[in-house]
């Protein structure tokens, strides 16, 4: 198919029909096209791939692993139609997997593209319509609290759930409000706070959990916490009239919905991670106090495998105390299931990659600064942009420049030569759609490339290690 | 992709790590040349020169893997370590971690059930995607499924963790003194046999001391910094610094006040109050003059606080003053002993 003919049957996908011819030039321009042979997996359940992918020619099917580990079809996909919403809208990652059945041609939309496409409010229509769905059928199938439940009760509550996306800092219900449902929380974070003397936080709710079991199971009426969104939040909202028929009906139901009243995140461990109203991420850096023997090894080692020479780690952090032990978090990124960062970023710069950290497409950041400003713990810094001329103390040492006396003055001289010349130079800095760039975000990478990180790696006594930030707090539930 | 390190101990003190560490191996290893001479002694009449070989050759092997952590811990402060240089993009290890995705789905459909052909596939997608130096594959039963096997992807590691140099370099430190003192059988009659035993006794008591320093300071700092962290001061130093550079701008006077007001060790009431007049002399308002004196005297409380936890600090290195020097001389006697011995 020559080139025009490509983008004429484009155009005629309902997906893209509606979009403006602006919009329309930009996909035509930006997306990549891919073609796949037969059994190629397309996208992995579990994995996080924020591309958003539409199928052009040939025929793929869906599917998922259930947690009782049986494998669930969710039909084929053919011409024109798309998946990776689902990832490329949230930033969690992928419910389901795609495999091609024939050899399929497909177009990718990498997050920029997909970000301005989504701009648009009929082609952001058509997405969230897909995702409702989509989530919703996904975590009815997925939600531990239903797992085990008879078809015809799974059907009934599909027949009746609603699928609601709560933006971050939203109340979802209110302390002493009527409970007129089951909440299911499909992706985000929920934070429940009673009110008193000042407020006090009773638990915290993450993805796969749910709330306002406790109203069905002692006859409650009305909420006895108020609940907020951490972050944005998806929710499954199962009205009280369809769980008080499955209940009634269902032992196996009454069964899971026990369980989960008793499984609420336990009310200190998060508050930490939460103080800045959001959402733990799933790797920290914490420096035992107790073994620290403060020789700086790990930040020396973090700049020397930076060829800006820009230390991503910092020393400073929150102190929390494993058993007796006092233990930094250090400043360094937590990969946060819910990247705040990513979400604000709109130049595409911050994105997931597949095994899920969060990295920046150094290429596309203009140095704006928002992702700096949403990341609740502070990590990213903002440097000066490379060649900008105001990159002082950043250049990379020869090994002459580290002799004792003379060194450090060849350096400086280098360095100075260098900035006259980028001053010099009136030739603008633009990232990779041609926009200028003023600063560079920079945050840990884990030393992306290499086989280790090196600040856990290089310190001398082991006390800076990676752990997952609940263990430090989490007592079994 | 990236690579966490496993076998993270517990948190809780060093000394736990040293006394679990299997670097005692090494430690054993090493004295049981001796211990075995002890008990052999009378069987091995006649081979007393391989004895003398033997600790002499394992003392100065000690003493060079126990120098070397320290090289090893400085070439990772620069960015000229051989590792560094092994970075590969990102990219290419998503891409193999992309295809080793497809082999291990090939596996779990009964595609592959050679355990060979698979490690040959794993190794080649590692190699075609320039990774092999930066990660190890591993190719293993899989517990779910009889006769199934499972890829996992390692990080290679190369040098080992910094901690487990420490680890051997302590066990050493404690073994090559014994084993000088063997090597030169008791008898301190010549200058160099006292010179090597001395300076081993020294480096030995000197590190200890140093690692007892490191055992006790970080719980006395930790807690000292309970209020405010070193890290934390500086910055909040520098930060006070620059506001009050701000404030004062190029007024000479007011600058030569707070000046002699910062460099005192303590803000007294009756020093605050002579700041505070002598910035309203400078030309200050009397708010403005009070916001300064204000500034200055917290500024002259944070560098106090900094001041105190250097001090504690610094007993974390200051040590090495009198551990470094002789640990030199040590393998500079060393090397001056071995080549007179081939010489003479
Ligand atoms: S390398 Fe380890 S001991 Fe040294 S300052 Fe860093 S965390 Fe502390
Ligand atoms: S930069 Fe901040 S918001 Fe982004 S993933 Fe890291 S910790 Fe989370
Ligand atoms: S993991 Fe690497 S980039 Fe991140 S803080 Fe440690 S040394 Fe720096």
């Amino acid at each position: 198919m020559n080139e025009d003919r490509f983008l004429t049957a484009l155009r005629r996908f309902p997906l893209f029909a509606t979009l403006s011819d602006h919009g329309f030039q930009q996909l035509a321009t930006h997306h990549q096209k891919e073609v796949v042979e037969a059994g190629a997996s397309l996208l992995s359940q579990g994995d996080y791939r924020d591309r958003f992918c539409v199928l052009v020619s040939g025929v793929a099917s869906s599917f998922m692993v259930e947690p009782s580990g049986q494998r669930a079809d969710l039909g084929t996909i053919g011409p024109g139609d798309y998946f990776g919403e689902l990832c490329a809208v949230s930033g969690q990652p992928s419910s389901s997997s795609v495999i091609a059945e024939s050899h399929c041609t497909m177009i990718v939309l990498e997050q920029p593209l997909f970000r301005m496409l989504y701009a648009e409010p009929d082609f952001a229509e058509l997405i969230d319509g897909s995702y409702r769905d989509r989530a919703l059928t996904l975590h009815l199938r997925a939600a531990p609290l239903l797992s085990g439940l008879e078809t015809s009760d799974l059907d009934l509550i599909r027949a009746n759930a609603e699928l609601e996306v709560f933006p971050k800092g939203t109340t979802i219900a209110h302390e002493g409000a009527p409970v007129g449902a089951l909440f299911l929380v499909r992706s985000g974070a929920v934070k429940s706070t009673r009110s008193g003397s000042g407020e006090q936080v009773t638990g915290y709710f993450m993805a796969n959990s749910s709330f306002g079991e406790r109203a069905f199971l002692d006859g409650s009426h009305t909420w006895t916490e108020t609940y907020v969104a951490m972050a944005k939040t998806d929710i499954v909202r199962i009205d009280r009239a369809t769980t008080d028929q499955v209940l009634a009906r269902s032992p196996k139901a009454m069964e899971l919905l026990h369980e989960a009243a008793g499984r609420i995140f336990e009310q200190d461990e998060l508050e930490v991670m939460g103080h800045n109203q959001s959402v733990k991420g799933g790797d920290a850096l914490a420096i035992d106090m107790h073994r620290c023997i403060r020789c700086n090894v790990c930040v020396e080692s973090c700049v020397a495998v930076h060829e800006d020479r820009v230390p991503r780690l910092s020393k400073r952090g929150h102190r929390v105390y494993a058993g007796d032990v006092p233990v930094t978090l250090a400043t360094s990124c937590y990969h946060c299931d819910i990247p705040e960062c990513m979400l604000a970023c709109g130049f595409g710069a911050i994105r997931r990659d597949s095994q899920g950290m969060v990295r920046f497409v150094e290429a596309n950041c203009i140095g704006c600064g928002s992702c700096s400003m949403a990341c609740p713990y502070g990590v990213i810094r903002m440097t000066p942009a490379p060649g900008s001329g105001e990159r002082r103390g950043v250049l990379k040492h020869k090994l002459w420049e580290t002799l004792p006396l003379v060194g450090p003055r060849m350096y400086e001289r280098r360095q100075q030569k260098l900035i006259e010349q980028e001053q010099k130079s009136d030739e603008p800095i633009v990232n990779a759609q041609g926009i200028p760039v003023t600063a560079k975000a920079i945050k840990c990478d884990r030393c992306e490339g290499l086989p280790f990180e090196a600040c856990v790696y290089n310190c001398p006594t082991e006390a800076i290690r990676r752990v997952d930030p609940g263990s430090l707090f989490r007592k079994p539930v | 992709m990236a690579l966490s390190i496993p076998d993270s101990p517990d948190f809780g003190p060093l000394h736990r790590s040293l006394l679990k560490s299997k670097a005692w191996v090494i430690f054993l290893a090493f004295l049981s040349v001796p211990a075995l001479w002890f008990v052999f002694r009378a069987q091995l009449v006649g081979c007393e020169r391989y004895f003398l070989l033997a600790t002499g050759v394992l003392a100065a092997a000690g003493y060079l893997l126990a120098a070397l952590y320290a090289l090893r811990k400085f070439i990772h402060r620069t960015p000229f370590a051989h590792e560094f240089a092994m970075r590969v993009p990102g990219t290419s290890l998503d891409q193999a971690e992309i295809e080793l995705g497809v082999l291990r789905r090939e596996i779990s459909e009964g595609k592959h059930s050679n355990r060979g052909a698979i490690v040959r596939a794993a190794n080649a997608i590692a190699k075609k995607n320039g990774v092999h130096k930066v990660i190890a594959l591993r190719v293993v039963a899989d517990d779910d499924e009889p006769g199934g096997f499972g890829v996992q992807t390692l990080p290679r590691n190369p040098l080992g963790k910094t901690a487990r140099w420490f680890e051997t370099h302590f066990f050493l430190g404690l073994a090559c003194p014994i084993l000088v003192l063997f090597h030169g059988q008791g008898s301190l009659d010549s200058t160099m046999a006292i010179a090597l035993n001395t300076l081993a006794v020294i480096v030995t008591v000197t590190g200890l001391f140093g690692l007892m320093l490191w055992l006790k300071t970080p719980t006395i700092l930790t807690r000292l910094e309970s209020d405010l962290s070193t890290e934390e001061a500086f910055v909040l130093s520098r930060s006070l610094q620059r506001q009050l550079n701000t404030r004062v701008g190029e007024n000479a006077a007011a600058r030569s006040a707070v000046e002699s007001f910062v460099a005192r060790k303590q803000a007294t009431r009756d020093r605050a109050e002579t700041t505070r007049q002598d910035l309203e002399q400078a030309g200050f308002a009397a708010a403005d003059a009070q916001d300064v004196t204000v500034l200055a005297a917290q500024l002259v409380s944070v560098k106090a606080t900094l001041s105190r936890l250097d001090r504690v600090r610094r007993r974390l290195t200051t040590w090495k003053y009198v551990h470094i020097p002789p640990a030199v001389l040590l393998m500079a006697l060393v090397a001056i002993h071995i080549v007179s011995v081939f010489w003479y």
